[in-house]
């Protein structure tokens, strides 16, 4: 009953999406077709008509100003139409004869649905129509403003490539098959949302995805009920197969190079269009714990640096808890030298143990927020004036505890090791400062174990997120913490679909 | 009518079972063994993989005719009538033992942990993630067990290897010294809190792999791990050990490492963990019997009304010593034991015997 109220609720202030996938065809009467798109258009300012004869036939061309490059339309697409001689075709032989006056570095392709035509143009093509022809031709002179490829801003590698992603798909695209030059490598387009109608490509290998899988995320795709898609985790939650978790079966990436490995061991992944991050599907916990850099590097390296993220996942989540569970319940565990100091400090602060982490933890995360918001130079100022004011002002004023400080300090840094679980930690440490601080080590390990078996449930496409973990792939186990020499695992790759139960 | 979807490896069930069988183990209550002398128990654990490898006969030959139903299926296969009265059978066994996991583990902590606390809260906190866990469902419980047991068995090696320097074979009095009966009857007590027997005849269908390695290593390891804690409570601890309620943790509250002193946080950190498989795993296989053979509501639904019993009897049980030692009788456990592991299958194995013979004579 209350779902229903809910319900009602939410209908009065939303608009169901018309779905409508009735296809209007382009009509014989060349008027006719172009009154229906500037009736689409509108008053639109930026979208441009020309008519032009072409050997006494008409001929209309209609381009988005500033979606396309100007240049290469007039000088490729334009001119060699209406100097070609078509004085002996007329109507759809014309459209295909069109087609083969255009230089061949043109994308070029013909339909007979308008609207499809429409949203081409909006994308950056620039079509034709003609007097009794059924088709039009679209030809891609893409050439709106996009950013440069430039260095990734959330996945720094020390050795590894320096290009990210960018917002255009396409280009995204060639940053893969440069990496892969073996036609495997394949994509499908699939369209996201009903309004922003935005291209969503899937990439996979061929040779090694599951196919099963693929037909899964395609469909998942495609009956994803969005009326705008403006970023990649958009689509995050018709992926993920588990979507009451708090981790995530779905990863994302913004580095090519990273994505071209995910695919090489049967993963598939989605590069939505106007987002420089792509995702990346099934995503194991393990993954988190793993970079490129592992890769450029010495093994016995690369496994110490695992396990000091590995370590700092742990600091993350449950440092502040313990520590609160600790000195509220469990204070024989203190050594005896570290005691006298800690209950010293925390006696002259005016907050029970629990409400102090709370209330620094709050902090700390409302200066993390504002600095990530704010210009990067006003960002530096609120690490300073955090740093300033509730670290040092705070304990000498007595508000906070200086061991405190430095959980809260430990357990800062600690996070930002394993930066793609940040959201589940900084939710998880909160959860565990609670427990913690009200029945101890006991509510504590309750709530790990819930945690735990909350992640374990999570079984993306049939591999499950703690593979190879649990279930136990004890071959997997070659890059899981500790990792092999390339010699050992350039004897097989490894492919996700194995390591389902 | 089959307890089917998802499947575990033998891996999985069996470390699942362990940490099961862990928890009875570290939770061993003094009482249990007023007439034996501790270096007695160092053997006893050897009686019960005799004892324990005997009582699965039935079920051995039961499962070699039917690999793909379990005993509740095969029952229901006969008759539906009498499948459902086996079922009820399991699903009250399976709550009595819930209730006692969670009342030993209430007891422990009302008695140690928060001895000044109302432990309502928290008592009802235990319940409901264990119903969580129920709800995640069988391979959920079977994944995380095999990640729980890489936490707890090396703290328990930890806590162990920290109680080395502390050993005096002085305390080891010589075995059998009151017979040897007191040492077979504290091990068939022993196997009769063992409840892990009649997850076997429910689960074992939905296991893949080799089972019948997978339970051999199950019975050697936690027996294994039983005669080393006991060897370490005896050695380290002597006569002293049979004054606490819960000895094991008055061992691990012994271990020091470094300036580390009071081991016993990660001690019950394990038996916490343990519990949280072990009654997750029984509420499930309540509310899978239910929806099987009872099924006109969903799972989730049974767990909520099984979550809610069991925490009124808990609640009913909590603080009343009176009625802990009733329910955590050996008694009625080792009855309880014979009945589901032994007696049914017996007797089904006897009625296809009987049909067998009955389709001779008529051929």
């Amino acid at each position: 009953m209350s779902e229903n109220w809910f319900q009602k609720k939410i209908d009065e202030i939303t608009v169901k999406d018309n779905n409508s996938t009735e296809k209007r065809f382009v009509d014989t009467d060349l008027q006719k077709n172009v009154m229906y798109i500037k009736q689409q258009f509108g008053d639109a300012f930026d979208v441009k008509y020309r008519k032009y004869n072409a050997s006494g036939k008409e001929v209309y061309f209609i381009m988005v100003d500033g979606m396309c490059d100007s240049l290469l339309a007039t000088e490729q697409v334009i001119l060699p139409i209406i100097e070609a001689d078509f004085s002996s075709e007329s109507g759809d032989k014309l459209i295909h004869s069109a087609a083969d006056r255009v230089s061949a570095s043109i994308d070029k392709s013909i339909t007979n649905d308008i609207d499809e035509a429409i949203r081409e143009a909006i994308y950056g093509s620039i079509i034709m129509l003609t007097e009794g022809s059924h088709f039009v031709i679209m030809f891609g002179v893409q050439g709106f403003p996009k950013r440069a490829v430039l260095e990734p801003s959330t996945e720094m590698q020390e050795r590894g490539s320096r290009e990210a992603f960018v917002e255009s798909f396409k280009d995204n695209v060639t940053m893969i098959r440069r990496r892969v030059r073996n036609p495997v490598f394949k994509t499908q387009i699939v369209e996201v949302g009903t309004t922003t109608k935005t291209r969503a490509c899937v990439c996979y290998m061929s040779d090694r995805v599951d196919k099963k899988m693929l037909e899964n995320i395609v469909e998942r795709l495609k009956n994803s009920t969005l009326d705008t898609v403006l970023g990649s985790g958009y689509l995050q939650p018709f992926l993920d197969t588990k979507y009451s978790s708090i981790f995530s079966g779905v990863g994302f990436t913004e580095r090519p190079d990273v994505l071209t490995a995910k695919i090489s061991e049967g993963k598939i992944c989605i590069i939505v269009d106007g987002t420089p991050n792509a995702l990346i599907v099934p995503y194991l916990f393990v993954e988190h714990f793993h970079s490129l850099d592992d890769y450029l590097k010495r093994p016995y390296y690369a496994t110490f640096i695992r396990v000091l993220k590995l370590i700092s996942f742990l600091f993350s989540v449950f440092l502040p808890g313990l520590y609160v569970a600790v000195c509220t319940f469990h204070q024989e565990i203190i050594p005896e030298t570290m005691i006298f100091g800690i209950t010293g400090q925390e006696s002259r602060t005016p907050l029970p143990i629990m409400f102090e982490a709370l209330f620094i933890h709050l902090i700390y995360e409302i200066v993390r927020e504002g600095g990530l918001r704010m210009p990067k130079t006003v960002g530096h100022a609120i690490s300073i004036v955090g740093a300033l004011v509730i670290g040092e002002s705070a304990v000498t004023a007595g508000i906070l505890s200086a061991p405190m400080l430095i959980v809260v300090g430990l357990t800062a840094v600690s996070s930002f090791v394993v930066s793609t679980l940040y959201e589940p930690v900084a939710v998880l440490r909160f959860a565990f400062i609670i427990v913690g601080g009200i029945s101890g080590l006991y509510g504590i390990m309750l709530c790990f174990a819930a945690v735990l078996i909350n992640a374990s449930a999570i079984n993306p496409y049939g591999v499950p997120f703690t593979s190879p973990l649990s279930p136990t792939k004890i071959g997997a186990w070659r890059d899981l913490i500790f990792r092999a020499g390339w010699k050992n695992m350039s004897k097989g790759r490894m492919q996700v679909n194995k390591l389902e139960k | 009518m089959e307890l089917s979807k998802g499947k575990i490896s033998a891996f999985q069930f069996f470390t699942m079972l362990f940490l099961s069988r862990t928890l009875t183990t570290v939770t061993y209550l003094s009482s249990y063994t007023e007439n034996i002398r501790l270096s007695d128990m160092l053997i006893q654990p050897f009686f019960r993989i005799i004892i324990g490898s005997i009582i699965m006969i039935p079920l051995y030959f039961l499962y070699k005719r039917n690999t793909d139903k379990n005993l509740l299926d095969i029952v229901n296969s006969k008759s539906k009538l009498v499948a459902r009265g086996l079922s009820i059978i399991f699903v009250l066994f399976f709550f009595y033992f819930t209730v006692v996991t969670i009342a030993r583990l209430d007891l422990f902590a009302g008695t140690i942990v928060f001895p000044e606390t109302d432990l309502t809260y928290i008592l009802i906190f235990a319940i409901v993630l264990c119903c969580y866990g129920a709800f995640l469902g069988f391979e959920a419980l079977g994944r995380s067990s095999v990640i729980s047991s890489a936490f707890v068995i090396p703290a328990l090696i930890f806590i162990m290897i920290t109680l080395v320097k502390k050993v005096d074979f002085l305390n080891l009095t010589p075995i059998f010294y009151n017979g040897v009966t007191p040492v077979v009857k504290v091990a068939i007590d022993s196997v009769g809190q063992t409840v892990e027997y009649a997850i076997i005849a429910l689960a074992l269908p939905r296991v893949t792999g080799n089972v019948k390695k997978g339970f051999f290593i199950w019975l050697i390891s936690q027996t294994f791990l039983m005669a080393v804690m006991f060897f370490f409570a005896c050695t380290v601890m002597g006569n002293f050990a049979s004054t606490q309620l819960f000895p094991f943790h008055t061992l691990a509250s012994l271990a020091e490492f470094a300036m580390f002193s009071r081991l016993d946080a990660i001690f019950t950190s394990v038996w916490i963990m343990c519990a949280f498989i072990k009654a997750g795993l029984l509420i499930y296989l309540q509310s899978d019997i239910l929806t099987t053979y009872f099924g006109k509501f969903r799972r989730t639904t049974f767990i909520f009304a099984i979550g809610i019993i069991t925490i009124i009897a808990n609640l009913f049980v909590s603080g009343q010593i009176k009625w802990f030692n009733f329910i955590d009788n050996s008694m009625i456990k080792i009855v309880l034991t014979l009945i589901t592991v032994v007696l049914i299958p017996l007797l089904v194995l006897m009625l296809f015997r009987k049909e067998k013979r009955v389709c001779e004579k008529l051929e």
